[in-house]
């Protein structure tokens, strides 16, 4: 990751601090700028145009309320569906802990567990696949 | 106790209390080791260290709560004493002992006198003697998951599931009714074991209007039991504190006298040395014992800016035998402290972990404003520890002014690269409660169960971003495509960010 820009205005007793680099996600360039102003903090994250546009399925999927995605890095400390198991809303799936609090990752509505992908214990990044959902069929 | 010179001191620590540790030694003249895990050579406490030993891999269980590795990293350093910092394996008995069984002096109190004030279900016991006040529970050894439902539903919800050998809130659970009993005691178990390596939980009635009230002891070589004042730490989520103040708003003279001395009489007699920290709920006018917290507190700073007393160097003083404190001679607190606790997290997601490089930080200095941090620029926030990065602490003649003061300084404070709680932190002193001091520990689930709004900018201020994202256009980033900055600034990352829409909640 590399540092950029610092750009520091004052005017009217008001600063602005701005800063620009490469994202977290790294080889994919993607940009993140980073905006202090008047005690606000924003950060605005640029995906390069071959993710947004070229692999459009893969961005649907990751978006598609039936995934269950890593919100954050950390570890699987427990799965709590099996395949083909009925899950309702509210229910927890996946249990996972990051710095050092457990969190628990719970169905958006009501889906048929179709496959997980993760294992216990599984040290995971941030967005990786952890259970895919299935529509129940009426 | 025979007085022996500490030379070199080995902190069995991380982050902001292991560089906090580093400047009391480097006031005394006393030599640092860093006993550190692989990942964390990217912190600040290692640049600022004498001698760093590594330990272990980046999970704690095979660093910093590894008793062997701690203790060969410790021996092979040479130290005379080794401070065990807050966390980790700073309460736990059966480290102490070794400690000291191999020679080297441990900054804080004997394995027995932990194992008497610092295990919550012997603490009790020995209060019970003391007839210091109880919460009503069970403590007992059976862990059956069974069992102990059925226990919960004896006391009467709400209940809440401690781990005996816990502290930081991890492991704590709230049980409202009979259906989650079974899931909330095993998810402690859980978390209790791997946090402390210790499954045994113990249950206890939740008071859901109380305040968080604790006094700060400190028992030095002539082994006269001082008490500091007291500290309020009602502000809190998830049992874990978040803004801490020194002295309570809450407490009147007579209160905080009849409460300091329950504090005293508790710690009297158990053989204790260095600092402790003897927790009460407090309900109206009654007032129970919590637990005691044999060790130095994250929000030990409020006590040291009211009363100009450093509890680090005491308790380094103390250990090689030193007279530091009477009652006599402490004096009265002056004027308010305030401490917010900065985590990395997400507030406008709930407070979800965020970590990642520190790409810039930047503190606000000035007279009675304190920065105690963990990283510097280019530093990496891992996922393997505390999301706790840096605490701010300020002064002032009194509470309304340090609140101003406190809101000012978190909006000049600057950290680019990971999340922060700073605006959550920022409503939170401006919530009218907080301003009252009528803050319980129900404060925070009451009023900010949801995730706080994103901040929204000013035409004026949009214009501004707009003119320097134009200016940060032209920094092209070399192998980098797209440059191109939003055409409408106070979009946020809910627009930007497919992350944010894939989270389901705690």
């Amino acid at each position: 990751m590399k540092f950029y820009f610092t750009s520091k205005s004052q005017g009217r007793n008001q600063t602005l601090t701005a800063l620009k680099a490469a994202g977290q996600r790294q080889g994919e360039g993607s940009l993140v700028t980073w905006v202090h102003i008047n005690g606000k903090t924003l950060c605005v994250t640029n995906e390069p145009e071959r993710s947004k546009r070229g692999n459009k399925k893969q961005g649907s999927q990751l978006l598609s309320s039936n995934t269950i995605v890593a919100p954050m890095p950390g570890k699987v400390t427990k799965i709590m569906v099996s395949e083909g198991d009925l899950v309702t809303q509210g229910q927890t799936i996946v249990v996972m802990e990051a710095m050092k609090m457990e969190y628990s990752i719970k169905s958006s509505g009501s889906y048929i567990v179709h496959s997980i992908p993760c294992k216990l214990n599984d040290q995971v990044k941030m967005g990786e696949l952890l259970v895919q959902l299935k529509e129940v069929e009426k | 106790m025979k007085k022996k010179l500490i030379k070199k001191i080995a902190i069995a620590n991380r982050g902001e209390v292991a560089v906090r540790i580093i400047h009391a030694c480097q006031e005394l003249e006393i030599e640092t080791v860093l006993l550190h895990s692989d990942v964390d050579i990217n912190t600040y406490a290692y640049r600022l260290a004498d001698y760093k030993i590594c330990i272990g891999s980046a999970p704690s269980a095979e660093s910093y709560l590894n008793i062997e590795a701690v203790l060969n990293g410790a021996i092979a350093s040479g130290a005379d004493a080794l401070h065990p910092g807050f966390g980790f394996l700073s309460e736990n008995s059966e480290f102490a002992k070794r400690v000291t069984d191999s020679g080297i002096i441990f900054i804080g109190p004997s394995a027995d006198s932990m194992d008497l004030l610092g295990n919550k279900i012997n603490s009790k016991k020995w209060a019970q003697k003391k007839q210091i006040p109880l919460i009503p529970g069970y403590e007992g050894q059976n862990q059956e998951v069974e069992f102990l439902t059925k226990k919960v539903i004896e006391i009467g919800f709400p209940v809440i599931v401690k781990a005996a050998q816990g502290g930081g809130g991890r492991g704590m659970k709230l049980i409202l009714n009979e259906q989650e009993a079974k899931a909330q005691i095993e998810s402690a178990q859980r978390e209790s074991k791997a946090a402390f390596g210790s499954e045994q939980i113990f249950l206890e009635k939740y008071l859901d209007n109380a305040k968080h009230i604790e006094f700060q002891i400190f028992v030095d070589s002539t082994g006269e039991v001082v008490h500091l004042f007291d500290r309020e730490c009602s502000v809190q989520r998830r049992h874990q504190k978040i803004i801490e103040e020194a002295v309570s708003p809450s407490l009147s003279p007579e209160l905080r006298s009849k409460m300091a001395q329950s504090a005293v009489e508790l710690v009297k007699g158990s053989g204790y040395q260095g600092a402790a920290t003897v927790e009460f709920l407090l309900d109206g006018q009654e007032y129970y014992l919590l637990e005691v917290n044999t060790r130095l507190q994250v929000e030990h700073p409020v006590t040291e800016m009211v009363l100009g007393f450093d509890l680090v160097k005491a308790q380094i003083l103390t250990a090689q035998g030193d007279f530091v404190i009477s009652q006599s001679e402490l004096g009265l607190p002056k004027g308010h402290s305030i401490e917010c606790r900065i985590y990395a997290e997400n507030p406008f997601l709930g407070g979800m972990p965020s970590t990642g490089k520190i790409l810039y930080q930047q503190w606000p200095l000035g007279p009675g404003r304190r920065f105690e941090y963990a990283y510097e620029k280019d530093d990496s926030v891992t996922e393997y520890y505390d999301p706790m990065i840096a605490k701010v602490i300020v002064w002032d003649t009194n509470r309304r002014g340090a609140i101003k003061k406190m809101k000012r300084v978190l909006k000049d404070s600057i950290i680019f690269g990971v999340y922060t709680n700073i605006p959550f932190l920022i409503e939170i002193l401006e919530h009218p409660d907080f301003v009252e001091g009528i803050m319980t520990t129900q404060f925070i689930s009451k009023y900010f169960s949801d995730p706080i709004e994103p901040p929204t900018f000013s035409e004026e201020e949009t214009q501004w971003i707009t003119d320097t994202s134009k200016k940060l256009q032209n920094f092209q980033i070399s192998g980098g495509g797209g440059d191109q900055l939003s055409a409408n600034p106070s979009k946020t990352i809910f627009e930007f960010d497919p992350f944010c829409k894939m989270w389901r909640g705690v």
